[in-house]
């Protein structure tokens, strides 16, 4: 039915925070990510800093955001996907919908990205 | 009909998918995973996981078709990557229900057609992957239809109605947590609808409540100019009766109101909460929270 070559597997991909982003705890548990400064042409540079532009991506992440950063230490995005169901009442459909929606938001924004399981790429070398 | 939908035998191990008019049980784990087309003609897929499993289509039409031929059909487009193989059994069933049988390179491959002369729909069902027969003859066997002049019952991503006859689905949204539903009702098969139906669907209640009442967060998501001229809250149910000016512009020149009534539920169960939303002139649909409770229902 689909290109397997477009196939996805959520048990062989791990995602990570980006190597320059820092998690910053807040008071009411919840995270802020800090991201790398944002790298700008000089007048660009000069322009953000008229207008009093960040100079790093900084996002605050909700709870249930937060919920989602705290396991990235090595577990697997379905494994994610199967607690977030679990901790919201999803099905597992809806929580790797919503999973894969927020991932692509924090790809975009250069604060995460993903790695295949060591395993998975033996298998495709 | 071969059989009231409300006669249908409960069985923990199948769920129900009612769409358009068409109804079948597939087994528990099995969900919809994309509906295509309408009342007229259409098709759903099935899968369990990531994979697909069925196809299920249908059509309405006046006349008879020919079964073997719509069967020969069907199976030389299972699946788009499906070498076609060579038709090499056809059983009938039962009377207007055909399962045939194709062997190819990825295996056993089966599709079934079943035609409901009084309804005058034609169902047909087409596995997506190799496999045994079983599941799709149970599948087969369980399909149901409603003709166009008769009530249907509603049964998809976790929404569950009973509505009475010619109201037709006129768009089905599935998003992370949000199933939202929209039905227009064509009385006696007119082309314009009378009656506007939205059924919401939305995870984490609790979360969107965030303290307040189910009343409160209903009154919240009032339009402007609406306003409340009859409210009740009873076990659990909120209801809002509002007047707000008409969208037609004829009808708001000479001050017309439009009608809505607005329902609202919570299902702890799965912490989700359900609005049904109703506009129209003239005679408002009931509360439709009982279907949602049926014992055939599992979400």
């Amino acid at each position: 039915m689909t290109n397997p070559r477009l196939q996805v597997d959520p048990d062989q991909l791990v995602p990570q925070l980006a190597h320059d982003v820092t998690s910053i705890p807040m008071p009411d548990g919840q995270v802020r990510l800090r991201g790398p400064r944002l790298a700008r042409p000089l007048l660009l540079r000069w322009l953000a800093w008229l207008f009093r532009l960040p100079v790093v991506v900084e996002v605050e992440l909700d709870d249930i955001g937060s919920f989602v950063i705290a396991r990235f230490d090595g577990r697997t995005l379905g494994r994610i996907a199967e607690e977030l169901a679990a901790h919201l009442q999803l099905t597992r459909r809806e929580a790797e919908v919503a999973l894969a929606d927020f991932m692509r938001q924090l790809m975009q924004r250069r604060l995460a990205e993903l790695a295949h399981m060591p395993s998975a790429r033996g298998r495709s070398a | 009909m071969d059989q009231p939908l409300s006669n249908l035998q409960e069985n923990s191990q199948e769920a129900l998918i009612a769409i358009h008019g068409v109804s079948c049980q597939v087994p528990a784990g099995w969900e919809v995973v994309g509906t295509y087309g309408g009342w007229r003609k259409g098709h759903l897929l099935v899968a369990a996981g990531r994979e697909p499993r069925v196809s299920v289509s249908w059509r309405r039409h006046a006349a008879a078709p020919d079964l073997a031929r719509t069967l020969h059909a069907a199976g030389s487009r299972l699946d788009r990557s499906h070498v076609a193989g060579t038709l090499m059994r056809q059983d009938e069933l039962a009377t207007n229900l055909l399962l045939g049988a194709w062997t190819g390179p990825q295996g056993d491959f089966h599709a079934a057609v079943r035609h409901f002369p009084a309804q005058e729909v034609t169902v047909v069902a087409r596995q997506l992957a190799p496999g045994p027969s079983e599941p799709l003859r149970q599948l087969i066997s369980s399909v149901q239809a409603v003709a166009a002049r008769d009530g249907s019952r509603w049964a998809i991503y976790g929404l569950a109605l009973d509505l009475p006859a010619w109201w037709r689905l006129e768009g089905l949204q599935q998003l992370a947590g949000l199933v939202r539903g929209v039905w227009f009702r064509y009385p006696q098969g007119r082309l314009r609808p009378d009656q506007v139906l939205v059924m919401r669907r939305l995870a984490c209640a609790s979360r969107l409540l965030q303290g307040r009442t189910l009343g409160a967060w209903v009154q919240g998501g009032l339009v402007r100019h609406e306003r409340v001229v009859g409210d009740d809250e009873h076990q659990g149910l909120v209801h809002l009766s509002t007047e707000l000016p008409s969208a037609h512009l004829w009808r708001r020149l000479i001050g017309r109101r439009d009608r809505r009534e607005i329902y609202a539920w919570t299902q702890p169960a799965g912490d989700r909460l359900l609005v049904q939303e109703w506009r129209g002139a003239t005679d408002p649909l009931p509360c439709l929270r009982d279907s949602q409770r049926s014992p055939r229902f599992k979400p």
